[in-house]
């Protein structure tokens, strides 16, 4: 539980150490929103040893859906928010039936295919969606009466949600389930010949890490009040794999220090020189090659070794 | 006695071949039942039959008078299968304890900690509770394996070479472990096993297999006397070869040593498959490497092809050392491997199949066609198979297509991985003379075979590997007429 009161800190001084290094608190907030992204993300890749290009879907399934109801309807935003979340996950309960016994590269090129039916939906069905332009003017309204208007106060309800979604996968990480997920990762084969039932925890974990990513979508459409198709893109799936990688698979902090990097990065670069990709795309190879476990990784290994 | 598990009729196709084929098997409550068999014979396809990895095309399966046939493999784990595997397969990055925990679990023991306790104790690995699985030495690993299966309390136990790249002290533990888990537990196993002093200690029954189907079954004794399991273990040639054998072998003379391995150590990961093999290779001569299956006749050939560099010895060929050299090189120099199972590209035509050597070294247009026909010279029944897929041929033309794709482009020295698996009695015979026409151009021959009457016929000299080691040199004609020898290191 230590981790989780470090990231409660961390969280809460966070918005005094933001302008200092350069940056602004609806920053601070896409930093945290994507941490929540990526926190369900690495339940999937890092634990479970599934490879999906497509999770942006969920992502941007629930932001479209949240923000169609705040615009249309008298919804409350905690309701709008939960019809989102579930939108998504019923999706990710369909798509994940029909490809979770395909393995490896099929696998994700099927993700991709999916993600991108949606990505093509939102473009083409103007009359709802916006198209290209997307759903501007969402209302952020308040929740459960509480004012979210200022950027400060809005940051401080991501950084709960982010809280939440740490203790969440601290749990999931911790049971029995996730015990099963980390043995499908390591030896399939031999999870489902000791009689687990390899496909249906493969698609809880499918499923978890769509939620992560329909919560984050919600926020990061209320953050920017507007909803777009490239929300959904392929890739922005790709992204949340390079911030697992970045931050190190398959550790609990990984995610939330490879989220919070990237999109600072990201940030940052993109201020300095249009060639931010492409600085970008070096980052992510130099961390491939040279340091595959990612920064959490090493810092483990480091620390295990002063112990000794 | 009362029957637990049984099968009627169990078989399974892949393509045209009948990888098991009308398997009929009762196991007694409490028993040690082996299934035996040469390399190839169906035994661990058998296995993931049972165990619902693989669909039956044909036959039931009953457990405890239930028919389990087409289950899923956790569904067959849930109702009390459970089994080890020939490599070695475990949770590598989580702890002894965590293995065992995830299968005590599964098998919705009731106090999984007790469980796993229990089986700690059984497999002797208490002490290494907490050690990360994937660090441990090769034999508490397949301890581990066991182990798995155990945690799971089921009813049947199939057990896929326990004993597998084992030295002869661990060896004895697994014995003791199998043995004690049946005389103070009662379990019932099915066990698939090579080494055939544990075979004929620790089974109540045995089942022999040969080409996917039942061919002898009894008790150790019955097994050990029925000639047919003998003639399963060493082959059989045509008398007509014989003659043929002798007429061509007449014809050479022995060169220079070719090929010679001095004290040479080969190991896969943590276990060592080769103790200090020595031998030589005349120019102009076949040379048969025999020995039962896992006695390493493959991994010399790997060694020597530098797809597996040895730990300690040195390899030289033709006068260059190439103890370490790439398997690029190894080929460059003129050596050819055919490997184990053919490996023909089945998405290519034979023509495309045999022009492969050609792509990659730069050989001139009016070479290569002149290859292409010297190569359907020696292979004519290739001719009109030029333009058919690779996985449109029997098991035979399959075979004559590997070995063309291996001696041409001037190869000198041919290694052969058991050339005559699955091929019908007759075409062994048509694979013996290829072998001897193939010398007679010039082509020397390493040739590892489990049909050791073949190669005997066939080859100038002989040597025979068990567990590693060379056990016996001799040439041919003499080892042929060797029952004792024979019998010792190929039979039982």
């Amino acid at each position: 539980m230590r981790s989780i009161l470090a990231l409660a800190v961390l969280l809460a001084v966070a918005p005094l150490l933001i302008v200092p290094l350069g940056g602004y608190h609806a920053l601070l907030s896409e930093m945290v929103i994507f941490a929540v992204f990526a926190i369900g993300f690495n339940l999937l890749l890092g634990y479970t040893g599934i490879l999906s290009f497509g999770h942006a879907a969920y992502f941007g399934l629930a932001g479209y859906t949240m923000g169609l109801l705040l615009i249309h309807s008298d919804l409350p935003l905690w309701a709008a928010m939960l019809a989102g979340v579930l939108a998504a996950g019923v999706a990710a309960v369909i798509i994940g039936l029909l490809i979770i016994r395909k393995a490896g590269i099929y696998f994700a090129m099927l993700t991709i295919a999916f993600g991108q039916m949606f990505f093509f939906v939102a473009m083409r069905w103007k009359s709802v969606t916006g198209g290209e332009d997307g759903l501007s003017d969402i209302p952020r309204k308040t929740l459960f009466g509480l004012d979210l208007s200022s950027p400060v106060r809005f940051y401080y309800f991501t950084a709960v949600v982010c809280l939440a979604a740490a203790v969440v996968a601290w749990r999931v990480i911790h049971s029995s389930f996730g015990d099963v997920l980390r043995a499908i990762r390591e030896n399939e084969a031999r999870c489902a010949a000791i009689g687990y039932d390899v496909r249906r925890y493969k698609l809880a974990s499918f499923v978890i890490a769509a939620l992560f990513a329909a919560v984050s979508g919600t926020l990061y459409v209320l953050l920017l009040r507007y909803a777009f198709p490239q929300t959904m893109d392929w890739i922005r799936s790709g992204n949340v794999v390079v911030m697992s990688l970045v931050g190190g698979l398959g550790t609990f902090s990984g995610p939330i220090v490879g989220a919070t990097l990237v999109t600072f990065l990201n940030n940052y670069i993109s201020f300095h020189t249009r060639y931010w990709q492409l600085v970008m795309g070096v980052v992510f190879v130099v961390f491939v090659m040279f340091f595959p476990r990612g920064i959490a990784g090493y810092v483990l290994e480091a620390r295990r070794r002063f112990r000794r | 006695m009362t029957e637990i598990f049984r099968t009627e009729g169990l078989s399974v196709r892949f393509g045209a071949l009948a990888a098991v084929d009308g398997m009929d098997l009762s196991i007694e409550q409490g028993s040690i039942h082996c299934v035996i068999g040469p390399n190839g014979a169906g035994k661990t396809t058998l296995f993931n039959l049972l165990t619902g990895t693989i669909r039956p095309s044909a036959g039931r399966i009953l457990f405890r008078g239930e028919d389990v046939t087409g289950l899923k493999p956790h569904e067959l784990a849930r109702k009390g299968i459970a089994r080890s595997f020939q490599i070695t397969s475990i949770f590598p990055e989580l702890t002894v304890r965590e293995n065992l925990r995830l299968a005590a679990r599964a098998g919705r023991a009731t106090d999984p900690e007790a469980r796993v306790r229990e089986v700690l104790e059984e497999i002797e690995l208490a002490s290494k509770a907490s050690v990360l699985a994937g660090f441990m030495s090769h034999g508490d690993q397949r301890h581990l394996d066991i182990g798995i299966a155990l945690a799971t309390s089921p009813a049947l136990l199939l057990l896929d070479e326990p004993t597998a790249g084992m030295p002869p002290h661990e060896t004895e533990g697994t014995v003791a472990l199998v043995r004690r888990l049946r005389d103070q537990h009662g379990y019932t196993t099915i066990l698939i096993e090579h080494k055939m002093d544990i075979v004929m200690s620790i089974s109540d029954r045995i089942t022999v297999m040969r080409s996917g189907r039942k061919i002898a079954e009894g008790t150790p004794t019955q097994v050990q006397a029925d000639p047919a399991v003998r003639e399963a273990y060493l082959g059989g040639v045509d008398a007509s070869l014989s003659a043929k054998a002798h007429q061509a072998g007449a014809a050479t003379e022995p060169g220079p040593p070719l090929l010679t391995l001095e004290g040479v150590s080969t190991s896969y990961g943590l276990s060592q498959i080769l103790h200090d093999i020595s031998l030589t290779v005349r120019g102009g001569e076949i040379v048969a490497l025999l020995g039962r299956n896992g006695a390493g006749k493959t991994t010399t050939l790997r060694t020597i092809m530098g797809l597996l560099p040895p730990r300690r010895g040195t390899i030289r060929f033709d006068g260059h050392d190439i103890t370490r050299l790439s398997p690029e090189g190894v080929a460059n120099l003129g050596v050819g491997l055919v490997p184990e199972g053919r490996r023909v590209f089945a998405n290519l035509t034979v023509g495309e199949n045999l022009l492969l050597p050609f792509f990659m070294s730069g050989v001139p247009a009016v070479e290569r066609t002149s290859q292409l026909r010297r190569c359907f010279e020696w292979f004519p029944t290739l001719v009109q198979r030029k333009s058919n897929r690779g996985d449109r041929l029997s098991g035979g033309e399959q075979q004559m297509v590997a070995i063309a794709r291996a001696v041409v482009g001037r190869r000198r020295f041919l290694m052969l991985d058991e050339p005559s698996q699955g091929l019908a009695p007759r075409v062994v015979n048509h694979l013996a003379e290829i072998i001897l026409e193939i010398r007679k151009q010039g082509v020397t021959v390493l040739l590892v075979e489990q049909n050791a009457r073949m190669a005997l016929e066939i080859a100038d000299r002989a040597y025979v590997l068990e567990d590693g080691r060379i056990v016996h040199e001799d040439a041919a004609a003499v080892l042929r007429e060797n029952p004792a020898v024979l019998g010792k290191h190929l039979v039982m």
